[in-house]
């Protein structure tokens, strides 16, 4: 059954339109810091800044605490579950979709008050 | 049982302890899930039957009637509604797009990377990336207003449509990345048997191709309802944190940073409702995976 690849273009190029003019606005915004000229001095203010050397370096070793701590509990229970408690997986897979129950905020409000 | 399997006494007990030491393999994911998800959510359960003097009282629970909250909750399903359907919709043209076989193959590949970066794209960029795209001085709504199209004030990124036009852009993504493995997992022998029995396409989608997606689709929807329900920063940042108009996770957050203005049973109550809102989101979404398995795994 041969198609008409139209339609699969028309839809390939509006996602792509949509999701691609943000960034390019992104870009595009953080080269104004001067007025009526492109430039690059919002970075060059933004590398100076220690607060924002500090702030991303926190972010940094958040997020790749994250991943390690994530995989070291995750990876050995899923292997474990799979392999020796297959009872276990609903359960197992119940709480995994909690995060989702609960969602960050919530989870947050109810850490901050106990 | 031991005897008759041939296996002495000591060996059986051998075997019995290995068994009992088998759960110990879980108990730090298990021990990380209590004390992180469970005991917070169960805390805010139980503090939103909590009166400020400790006893039991239904008050929090029925503040949650107040207007500006009500509206909140109502606020935060329609736009989380309405950006699961269109982002459900477009979400599935673009995965289908690039599985129909109609494009070049590396663009599935381009759409796959891109879709998990961008679900993922939420908060204050995400909502900077498109104050600078279609807010009063962003790249579009100045290249519209140069041809004589004025976006503002019949538009407002601040607004309903706008919040769910920044919505569209992690709900979509999810969207492709889970129906792209749907999509790939539809035989192409049902597409065959059906052409060779005259099907067209659109004999194929509509007796073949949609009933079998249909839960997958649905369960998929509402896996985004919740994904969006949850959202915070992002709403946040546009809608400046105020109360009026705004979603139900920026009043949580408001009651979690101030002190002066919370009433802590208030806060836990609201939380509640999220949490019940979501409970019913996962049931079903769950309940739909179980009928998308009979036919695709």
């Amino acid at each position: 059954m041969k198609r008409s690849p139209v339609l699969p273009w028309l839809w390939f190029m509006l996602g792509a339109l949509y999701f691609v003019v943000p960034l390019a606005a992104t870009v595009q915004f953080s080269l104004q810091a001067r007025k009526g000229e492109l430039s690059f001095a919002a970075y060059e203010r933004v590398l100076q800044d220690g607060a924002f050397a500090a702030s991303f370096l926190f972010s940094l070793q958040t997020a790749l605490m994250t991943i390690v701590l994530g995989a070291l509990l995750v990876v050995p229970t899923a292997y474990w579950v799979r392999l020796r408690l297959p009872r276990l997986r609903p359960v197992v897979e119940f709480i995994t979709l909690l995060p989702f129950v609960v969602p960050a905020v919530v989870l947050v409000f109810g850490l901050a008050r106990t | 049982m031991a005897e008759a399997a041939g296996i002495n006494p000591s060996q059986s007990a051998v075997l019995q302890r290995r068994v009992n030491l088998a759960w110990l393999g879980v108990v730090p994911f298990f021990l990380f899930a209590t004390a992180f998800l469970l005991l917070p959510a169960v805390a805010i359960i139980v503090q939103s039957f909590r009166s400020p003097t400790n006893s039991f009282t239904l008050d929090n629970i029925g503040a949650l009637g107040q207007p500006f909250i009500l509206s909140a909750y109502l606020y935060t399903i329609r736009l989380s509604a309405v950006t699961a359907v269109l982002g459900g919709l477009f979400g599935f043209a673009l995965a289908y797009a690039v599985t129909s076989g109609a494009l070049p193959l590396p663009l599935r590949g381009l759409l796959l990377t891109f879709s998990g970066v961008a679900s993922n794209f939420a908060g204050l960029p995400l909502a900077f990336a498109f104050i600078a795209t279609l807010g009063q001085l962003g790249l579009v709504t100045q290249a519209l207003r140069q041809i004589g199209i004025a976006l503002y004030p019949t538009f407002s990124l601040y607004s309903f449509w706008g919040l769910a036009l920044v919505y569209l852009y992690f709900q979509i993504p999810l969207m492709v990345l889970i129906m792209i493995p749907t999509l790939e997992g539809m035989r192409r022998e049902w597409r065959e048997a059906a052409a060779s029995l005259g099907a067209s396409t659109w004999h194929y989608w509509r007796y073949v191709g949609l009933p079998v997606l249909a839960p997958a689709l649905l369960g998929t929807m509402v896996l985004l309802f919740g994904n969006a329900f949850g959202a915070h920063a992002t709403a946040f940042q546009l809608t400046g944190g105020g109360s009026q108009g705004s979603v139900i996770t920026i009043l949580i957050g408001a009651q979690l940073s101030s002190d002066a203005l919370a009433n802590p049973g208030l806060g836990n109550a609201m939380a509640f409702g999220m949490v019940l809102v979501m409970s019913v989101t996962v049931t079903i979404y769950v309940w739909l995976q179980r009928l998308s398995e009979r036919w695709l795994q």
